[in-house]
């Protein structure tokens, strides 16, 4: 039996206080000071640490957000003194995607390298746009599983990329093919590509060092490329600008390269320069894109890298749809083309969570690629002030390289538990099984029309998906 | 050369006084003061200690922006300011500092964001010079 991967994590403090979502406003001037107050008696000992913290942090009002909620000494102050409100600051983390709560457990998971649980159970709505439309089956959890996903039960999250042959001939019984390259991640992701404003000070090499770490492959743009240390060659991916021959990057495993009308002979030529590269063809995700990836592997593409915008949406002026249609849409043109098991199918864009990833997958995707979650491990608010040319407030570029590459393999270490966690309680030993195995979730529209359908007919109102 | 985050004048910005809050920016550089706006759930929850901090580490000034009297959400939140601003003033004349350094203003969220804009600026100016 192969040694299992594993992702050694440790606890690593965030560099500044985390925003937290609730807190207390007091009128002071009316306190009777009781002998039994009630802030003496919180549970969680927000007003003891807010008065140290008063004296000893310079942090401005960040530690006025520690209150868990509970109302208790809302309710028993004798002079009613206290009211429970909303940190705003908390409230603006993020953006219509990436909300609040998505940051919060990403720092959780980048501090702890646990696994978030929520518990008390789940008081929000049961589906909602994009991935939250789809439900994973987790019926097998209630098998029996020995000793558990880190016992002796063996999952493999590893899946390769390149081209695989769809049959072997052999010539006097010796194989009369050429195996196409193929290179194993061990895991369905990649590090994407930064987005420009977070190409600064120490956080491209934390993200580089991470990659070379784990065995897992960072994709960078050609530009971008550095002198970098000839270990990491193996693990960075050149994004090559358009009309760029690659020449530099022949001991690259693999390279991407834009779709354009001439994409095939740009592909033919880096394969005649470096037969043994792998050459993937990146593809924007638009209305008409199933189409264009059905031609392009008929025509020899190994790798197709389907791009999405920050939030999986494709790019069309209406109704844009998200990353579980269209990559769902991708993969069922390629099956009914008889080539998906021919080719590897990478989706960027959308991907928050780590169920977002499986979800990907689940729809039809081998691999995904994600950025945003990296920066959220080394602490990035998303607050956009590097977008308007304002110095960023907790210092990003200034990041201590061992710090951040603690923070990044932590939240590595989470996503791989809870891939495991997820296809252990779905009955699946292996990732690369995965790929397009729907009847292993439920889409909302599906159990929507099951069961209302023959009540109410048609439904009248789009779908928030 | 590390860039300045820390501010030389804090601005307490109460959430309700303010209709687009988003629109509003969170730090900027004039007269050669950098001003970072912290938002607050209501000025009511300024204290006297979360003003004089600001100065301990550097600040030039701290102002506080609050809704208009008798319109506060939580009833009497800018009212507390009020007094808190008033007791921080004097106590920075006692320490032999200017209590000008110390400012309230009040906006109402039926104004437009360029005028609180307009109105901080002017205070700013008034707060360099000190």
């Amino acid at each position: 039996m192969p040694e299992k991967y594993h992702i050694h994590t440790h606890p690593e403090a965030p560099r500044f206080r985390i925003e937290g979502k609730l807190g207390i406003v007091d009128w002071r001037e009316d306190c009777a000071s009781c002998q039994n107050c009630v802030k003496k008696g919180c549970v969680y000992d927000i007003y003891k640490e807010e008065t140290t913290a008063l004296h000893e942090e310079r942090g401005y009002l960040d530690y006025i957000y520690k209150c868990k909620g509970c109302l208790t000494c809302v309710q028993n102050c004798t002079k009613n003194i206290l009211t429970r409100v909303v940190n705003t600051e908390y409230e603006r983390l993020g953006d219509d995607y990436y909300k609040p709560e998505i940051l919060l457990t990403t720092w959780f998971q980048a501090e702890t390298g646990s696994i978030p649980v929520s518990g008390c159970g789940y008081g929000g709505p049961f589906s909602g746009p994009g991935f939250d439309s789809m439900w994973t089956d987790m019926s097998e959890i209630v098998r029996p599983t020995r000793d558990g996903i880190h016992g002796r039960e063996y999952i493999n999250t590893s899946v390769d990329i390149g081209r695989k042959l769809n049959h072997l001939s052999f010539n006097d019984g010796e194989l009369d093919v050429k195996s196409p390259p193929i290179i194993s991640s061990p895991l369905p992701l990649m590090f994407a590509e930064l987005p420009v404003n977070w190409l600064r000070g120490s956080v491209p090499g934390i993200l580089a060092n991470v990659a070379k770490n784990l065995g897992l492959f960072s994709i960078v743009r050609e530009n971008e490329i550095g002198d970098q240390d000839a270990s990491m060659v193996n693990t960075v991916i050149p994004l090559l600008n358009n009309g760029s021959n690659g020449d530099s990057f022949v001991d690259s495993p693999m390279v991407i390269i834009p779709d354009s009308p001439d994409v095939l002979n740009t592909v033919e030529s880096l394969k005649n320069a470096k037969a043994e590269r792998i050459v993937a063809v990146r593809v924007m995700a638009s209305p008409s894109v199933a189409g264009r990836v059905v031609s392009l592997v008929g025509a020899g593409v190994e790798v197709v890298n389907l791009v999405h915008d920050r939030s999986g949406r494709e790019d069309a002026p209406d109704s844009p749809r998200h990353v579980r249609d269209v990559v769902r849409d991708v993969h069922g043109a390629l099956l009914k083309a008889g080539t998906r098991d021919e080719m590897t199918l990478i989706s960027s864009g959308g991907i928050a969570l780590p169920e977002h990833m499986t979800k990907a997958v689940i729809c039809g995707a081998d691999l995904v690629t994600i950025d945003i979650p990296l920066l959220l491990a080394i602490e990035c608010r998303l607050c956009g002030e590097c977008e308007h040319g304002n110095p960023c407030s907790i210092r990003l570029e200034e990041t201590e390289k061992e710090y951040g590459t603690q923070r990044v393999t932590n939240l590595m270490g989470t996503w791989h538990n809870q891939l495991l966690e997820m296809m252990g309680a779905m009955g699946i030993r292996e990732a690369r099984r995965l790929r397009g195995e729907t009847g292993r979730c439920m889409f909302v529209e599906d159990l929507e029309k099951q069961a209302f359908g023959r009540l109410f007919g048609k439904r009248k109102t789009d779908y928030v998906i | 050369m590390a860039v300045k985050t820390t501010p030389d004048i804090l601005v307490c910005l109460c959430e309700n006084c303010v209709a687009d809050s988003g629109t509003l920016p969170r730090q900027w550089d004039q007269d050669g003061c950098h001003i970072v706006v912290r938002m607050l759930p209501c000025t009511g929850r300024t204290d006297i200690q979360y003003l004089l901090h600001a100065f301990e580490d550097g600040a030039r000034g701290v102002c506080v922006v609050a809704c208009p009297e008798g319109d506060c959400t939580l009833f009497e939140g800018n009212y507390r300011a009020q007094v808190r601003v008033h007791l921080a003033k004097k106590l920075l004349k006692e320490i032999g500092m200017k209590e000008n350094q110390v400012a309230m203003l009040h906006h109402s969220p039926k104004d437009s964001t360029d005028e609180l804009k307009e109105k901080l600026r002017e205070m700013v100016e008034e707060m360099s010079g000190l």
